[in-house]
Protein backbone atom coordinates (compact mmCIF):
# COMPACT_ATOMS: atom_id res chain seq x y z
CA UNK A 1 0.00 0.00 0.00
CA UNK A 2 1.04 3.58 -0.52
CA UNK A 3 1.86 6.03 2.19
CA UNK A 4 0.55 9.46 1.24
CA UNK A 5 2.78 11.22 3.75
CA UNK A 6 5.80 9.78 2.02
CA UNK A 7 4.67 9.92 -1.61
CA UNK A 8 3.37 13.45 -1.51
CA UNK A 9 -0.40 13.41 -1.64
CA UNK A 10 -1.08 17.06 -2.48
CA UNK A 11 -3.29 17.95 0.45
CA UNK A 12 -1.01 16.41 3.03
CA UNK A 13 2.47 17.24 1.84
CA UNK A 14 4.39 18.58 4.79
CA UNK A 15 1.31 18.41 7.02
CA UNK A 16 1.55 15.25 9.02
CA UNK A 17 -1.25 15.15 11.56
CA UNK A 18 -0.26 15.62 15.16
CA UNK A 19 -3.79 15.40 16.47
CA UNK A 20 -6.87 13.35 15.86
CA UNK A 21 -8.76 14.23 12.69
CA UNK A 22 -11.81 16.38 13.38
CA UNK A 23 -14.95 17.05 11.33
CA UNK A 24 -13.72 20.60 10.66
CA UNK A 25 -10.34 19.35 9.36
CA UNK A 26 -12.01 16.84 7.09
CA UNK A 27 -14.45 19.40 5.66
CA UNK A 28 -11.63 21.92 5.08
CA UNK A 29 -9.35 19.42 3.33
CA UNK A 30 -12.22 18.01 1.29
CA UNK A 31 -13.44 21.31 -0.13
CA UNK A 32 -9.89 22.51 -0.67
CA UNK A 33 -9.16 19.57 -2.99
CA UNK A 34 -12.58 19.83 -4.58
CA UNK A 35 -12.25 23.48 -5.55
CA UNK A 36 -8.64 23.11 -6.71
CA UNK A 37 -9.04 20.21 -9.09
CA UNK A 38 -11.76 17.63 -8.85
CA UNK A 39 -14.69 19.95 -9.57
CA UNK A 40 -13.59 19.95 -13.22
CA UNK A 41 -13.36 16.16 -13.34
CA UNK A 42 -16.94 15.87 -12.15
CA UNK A 43 -18.34 18.48 -14.49
CA UNK A 44 -18.47 16.33 -17.68
CA UNK A 45 -20.11 13.50 -15.75
CA UNK A 46 -22.72 15.97 -14.50
CA UNK A 47 -23.51 17.20 -18.00
CA UNK A 48 -23.80 13.61 -19.24
CA UNK A 49 -26.25 12.82 -16.44
CA UNK A 50 -28.22 15.95 -17.35
CA UNK A 51 -28.51 14.99 -21.01
CA UNK A 52 -29.16 11.30 -20.31
CA UNK A 53 -32.33 12.20 -18.47
CA UNK A 54 -33.79 13.78 -21.60
CA UNK A 55 -32.87 10.81 -23.75
CA UNK A 56 -34.31 8.22 -21.35
CA UNK A 57 -37.43 9.98 -20.15
CA UNK A 58 -39.49 9.83 -23.37
CA UNK A 59 -38.69 6.10 -23.67
CA UNK A 60 -39.83 5.57 -20.08
CA UNK A 61 -43.12 7.40 -20.68
CA UNK A 62 -43.84 5.44 -23.87
CA UNK A 63 -43.11 2.11 -22.19
CA UNK A 64 -45.35 2.93 -19.20
CA UNK A 65 -48.20 4.11 -21.45
CA UNK A 66 -47.93 0.88 -23.44
CA UNK A 67 -47.94 -1.27 -20.27
CA UNK A 68 -50.95 0.51 -18.74
CA UNK A 69 -53.06 0.16 -21.88
CA UNK A 70 -52.04 -3.36 -22.88
CA UNK A 71 -51.75 -5.24 -19.57
CA UNK A 72 -54.79 -6.79 -17.82
CA UNK A 73 -53.27 -5.83 -14.44
CA UNK A 74 -53.14 -2.16 -15.43
CA UNK A 75 -51.78 0.07 -12.66
CA UNK A 76 -50.17 -2.73 -10.60
CA UNK A 77 -48.18 -3.90 -13.59
CA UNK A 78 -47.28 -0.28 -14.41
CA UNK A 79 -46.07 0.20 -10.82
CA UNK A 80 -43.82 -2.87 -11.10
CA UNK A 81 -42.48 -1.74 -14.49
CA UNK A 82 -41.95 1.80 -13.23
CA UNK A 83 -39.94 0.53 -10.23
CA UNK A 84 -37.93 -1.78 -12.48
CA UNK A 85 -37.09 1.15 -14.77
CA UNK A 86 -36.12 3.23 -11.72
CA UNK A 87 -33.95 0.38 -10.47
CA UNK A 88 -32.02 0.20 -13.74
CA UNK A 89 -31.93 3.95 -14.43
CA UNK A 90 -30.90 5.10 -10.96
CA UNK A 91 -28.67 2.05 -10.60
CA UNK A 92 -26.79 3.21 -13.69
CA UNK A 93 -26.26 6.63 -12.07
CA UNK A 94 -25.19 4.91 -8.85
CA UNK A 95 -22.66 2.73 -10.71
CA UNK A 96 -21.26 5.68 -12.67
CA UNK A 97 -20.89 7.52 -9.35
CA UNK A 98 -19.01 4.54 -7.88
CA UNK A 99 -16.58 4.58 -10.81
CA UNK A 100 -16.15 8.33 -10.36
CA UNK A 101 -15.55 7.73 -6.64
CA UNK A 102 -12.86 5.18 -7.52
CA UNK A 103 -11.23 7.69 -9.88
CA UNK A 104 -11.29 10.37 -7.18
CA UNK A 105 -9.80 7.95 -4.65
CA UNK A 106 -7.10 6.88 -7.10
CA UNK A 107 -6.18 10.51 -7.69
CA UNK A 108 -5.95 11.27 -3.99
CA UNK A 109 -4.02 8.11 -3.10
CA UNK A 110 -1.85 7.97 -6.14
CA UNK A 111 1.45 6.29 -6.50
CA UNK A 112 4.64 8.27 -6.68
CA UNK A 113 5.36 7.25 -10.27
CA UNK A 114 1.91 8.44 -11.26
CA UNK A 115 2.15 11.85 -9.65
CA UNK A 116 2.39 13.57 -13.00
CA UNK A 117 -0.56 11.71 -14.47
CA UNK A 118 -3.17 14.23 -15.64
CA UNK A 119 -6.54 14.24 -13.94
CA UNK A 120 -8.21 13.49 -17.27
CA UNK A 121 -6.44 10.11 -17.12
CA UNK A 122 -7.84 9.43 -13.67
CA UNK A 123 -9.99 6.52 -14.81
CA UNK A 124 -7.03 4.42 -16.03
CA UNK A 125 -6.29 3.00 -12.60
CA UNK A 126 -10.00 2.24 -12.10
CA UNK A 127 -9.82 -0.30 -14.94
CA UNK A 128 -7.57 -2.57 -12.83
CA UNK A 129 -10.24 -2.94 -10.12
CA UNK A 130 -13.24 -2.49 -12.39
CA UNK A 131 -14.94 -5.74 -11.35
CA UNK A 132 -14.58 -5.14 -7.63
CA UNK A 133 -15.80 -1.53 -7.87
CA UNK A 134 -18.82 -2.60 -9.94
CA UNK A 135 -19.42 -5.42 -7.43
CA UNK A 136 -19.59 -3.15 -4.41
CA UNK A 137 -21.64 -0.64 -6.36
CA UNK A 138 -24.28 -3.18 -7.43
CA UNK A 139 -24.43 -4.76 -3.98
CA UNK A 140 -24.92 -1.41 -2.22
CA UNK A 141 -27.47 -0.26 -4.83
CA UNK A 142 -29.59 -3.40 -4.37
CA UNK A 143 -29.61 -2.87 -0.58
CA UNK A 144 -30.39 0.84 -0.99
CA UNK A 145 -33.18 0.24 -3.49
CA UNK A 146 -34.85 -2.63 -1.64
CA UNK A 147 -34.70 -1.17 1.87
CA UNK A 148 -34.79 2.54 1.01
CA UNK A 149 -37.41 2.48 -1.73
CA UNK A 150 -39.37 -0.74 -2.30
CA UNK A 151 -40.02 -1.66 1.33
CA UNK A 152 -40.67 1.94 2.38
CA UNK A 153 -43.17 2.45 -0.45
CA UNK A 154 -44.71 -0.95 0.26
CA UNK A 155 -45.26 -0.16 3.95
CA UNK A 156 -46.71 3.26 3.11
CA UNK A 157 -49.10 1.63 0.67
CA UNK A 158 -50.10 -1.17 3.05
CA UNK A 159 -50.56 1.04 6.10
CA UNK A 160 -52.02 4.14 4.45
CA UNK A 161 -53.07 4.19 0.84
CA UNK A 162 -54.66 0.73 0.71
CA UNK A 163 -56.93 1.89 3.58
CA UNK A 164 -57.64 5.18 1.83
CA UNK A 165 -55.74 7.14 4.47
CA UNK A 166 -53.92 10.10 2.95
CA UNK A 167 -51.80 11.89 5.59
CA UNK A 168 -50.22 15.31 4.98
CA UNK A 169 -47.04 15.62 2.95
CA UNK A 170 -44.75 16.14 5.96
CA UNK A 171 -45.75 12.82 7.50
CA UNK A 172 -45.31 11.01 4.17
CA UNK A 173 -41.92 12.65 3.63
CA UNK A 174 -40.74 11.64 7.10
CA UNK A 175 -41.92 8.06 6.55
CA UNK A 176 -40.18 7.94 3.20
CA UNK A 177 -36.91 9.80 3.75
CA UNK A 178 -35.94 8.80 7.31
CA UNK A 179 -35.55 5.09 6.41
CA UNK A 180 -33.62 6.12 3.27
CA UNK A 181 -31.29 8.24 5.37
CA UNK A 182 -30.79 5.40 7.84
CA UNK A 183 -29.94 2.93 5.05
CA UNK A 184 -27.59 5.47 3.41
CA UNK A 185 -25.87 6.02 6.76
CA UNK A 186 -25.38 2.28 7.25
CA UNK A 187 -24.13 1.82 3.69
CA UNK A 188 -21.63 4.64 4.07
CA UNK A 189 -19.82 2.43 6.60
CA UNK A 190 -18.59 0.32 3.67
CA UNK A 191 -17.57 3.30 1.51
CA UNK A 192 -13.88 3.20 2.49
CA UNK A 193 -13.71 -0.13 0.65
CA UNK A 194 -13.45 1.79 -2.63
CA UNK A 195 -10.28 3.77 -1.73
CA UNK A 196 -8.79 0.57 -0.30
CA UNK A 197 -9.53 -1.33 -3.52
CA UNK A 198 -7.80 1.43 -5.47
CA UNK A 199 -4.85 1.53 -3.06
CA UNK A 200 -4.16 -2.16 -2.58
CA UNK A 201 -4.34 -4.27 -5.75
CA UNK A 202 -4.36 -7.51 -3.77
CA UNK A 203 -7.12 -6.87 -1.25
CA UNK A 204 -10.35 -8.78 -1.81
CA UNK A 205 -13.74 -7.11 -1.91
CA UNK A 206 -14.93 -8.80 1.29
CA UNK A 207 -11.74 -7.88 3.15
CA UNK A 208 -12.00 -4.27 1.97
CA UNK A 209 -15.61 -4.12 3.21
CA UNK A 210 -14.64 -5.54 6.61
CA UNK A 211 -11.75 -3.06 6.92
CA UNK A 212 -14.04 -0.20 5.96
CA UNK A 213 -16.59 -1.07 8.64
CA UNK A 214 -13.78 -1.16 11.20
CA UNK A 215 -12.27 2.15 10.07
CA UNK A 216 -15.53 4.10 10.07
CA UNK A 217 -16.27 3.44 13.72
CA UNK A 218 -17.13 6.75 15.46
CA UNK A 219 -17.74 8.46 12.09
CA UNK A 220 -21.39 7.42 11.70
CA UNK A 221 -22.81 10.86 12.60
CA UNK A 222 -20.48 12.68 10.20
CA UNK A 223 -21.34 10.28 7.39
CA UNK A 224 -25.07 10.62 8.09
CA UNK A 225 -24.73 14.40 7.99
CA UNK A 226 -22.85 14.30 4.69
CA UNK A 227 -25.24 11.76 3.14
CA UNK B 1 -31.92 17.01 3.88
CA UNK B 2 -30.75 19.40 1.15
CA UNK B 3 -32.56 17.42 -1.55
CA UNK B 4 -35.68 17.31 0.59
CA UNK B 5 -35.63 21.08 1.16
CA UNK B 6 -35.11 21.63 -2.57
CA UNK B 7 -38.00 19.34 -3.40
CA UNK B 8 -40.30 21.28 -1.06
CA UNK B 9 -39.09 24.55 -2.58
CA UNK B 10 -39.79 23.30 -6.10
CA UNK B 11 -43.27 22.16 -5.08
CA UNK B 12 -43.95 25.68 -3.81
CA UNK B 13 -42.56 27.13 -7.05
CA UNK B 14 -44.90 24.89 -9.05
CA UNK B 15 -47.92 25.73 -6.89
CA UNK B 16 -47.40 29.49 -6.71
CA UNK B 17 -46.13 30.40 -10.20
CA UNK B 18 -47.20 29.85 -13.81
CA UNK B 19 -43.97 28.12 -14.79
CA UNK B 20 -44.33 25.69 -17.71
CA UNK B 21 -43.80 21.96 -17.16
CA UNK B 22 -40.82 21.91 -19.54
CA UNK B 23 -39.09 24.86 -17.88
CA UNK B 24 -39.80 23.36 -14.45
CA UNK B 25 -38.25 20.08 -15.52
CA UNK B 26 -35.09 21.70 -16.94
CA UNK B 27 -34.62 23.99 -13.93
CA UNK B 28 -35.14 21.34 -11.27
CA UNK B 29 -32.86 18.82 -12.93
CA UNK B 30 -30.13 21.47 -13.45
CA UNK B 31 -30.29 22.40 -9.76
CA UNK B 32 -30.21 18.75 -8.67
CA UNK B 33 -27.12 18.12 -10.83
CA UNK B 34 -25.37 21.19 -9.36
CA UNK B 35 -26.18 20.10 -5.82
CA UNK B 36 -24.93 16.60 -6.58
CA UNK B 37 -21.67 18.12 -7.89
CA UNK B 38 -21.31 20.25 -4.76
CA UNK B 39 -22.12 17.50 -2.26
CA UNK B 40 -21.38 14.10 -3.78
CA UNK B 41 -17.93 14.76 -5.25
CA UNK B 42 -16.71 16.23 -1.94
CA UNK B 43 -18.23 13.23 -0.16
CA UNK B 44 -16.01 10.96 -2.26
CA UNK B 45 -12.98 13.15 -1.46
CA UNK B 46 -13.87 13.04 2.23
CA UNK B 47 -14.08 9.23 2.14
CA UNK B 48 -10.67 9.08 0.48
CA UNK B 49 -9.09 11.43 3.02
CA UNK B 50 -10.70 9.50 5.85
CA UNK B 51 -9.26 6.30 4.39
CA UNK B 52 -5.77 7.88 4.30
CA UNK B 53 -6.09 9.17 7.83
CA UNK B 54 -7.26 5.81 9.15
CA UNK B 55 -4.74 3.77 7.16
CA UNK B 56 -1.49 5.72 7.18
CA UNK B 57 -0.02 6.93 10.42
CA UNK B 58 2.85 9.21 11.28
CA UNK B 59 4.75 6.13 12.46
CA UNK B 60 4.34 4.57 9.00
CA UNK B 61 5.81 7.66 7.46
CA UNK B 62 8.76 7.72 9.86
CA UNK B 63 9.41 4.02 9.23
CA UNK B 64 9.40 4.54 5.48
CA UNK B 65 11.65 7.58 5.74
CA UNK B 66 14.06 5.76 8.06
CA UNK B 67 14.02 2.67 5.83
Amino acid sequence: MNNPYEIGVPYLTGQMPEEKLTWKDLFAKTYSIYHQTLFWVGLPAGFLAYLARYLLRPLQHKLLAHVVTSSPWGMYWAWAVNDSIKFVQQGAYWTISALFFAAVAANIIRRQDEDNRPLSDGYSSVRDRFGAVIGISVLSWIIMFVFGHVLTNGFLWLLMYSRHIYPNWLFVDICYYVPQLAVAGLLSRVALAVPELMDDPHVSLSQAVRNSIRKTEDWERFLLLFC
Amino acid sequence: MVYWLLQRGFHELWDRTNISATAYDWITWAVYICIAAMLESPLFIAFSILYCEKTFTKEDSQAVTAG
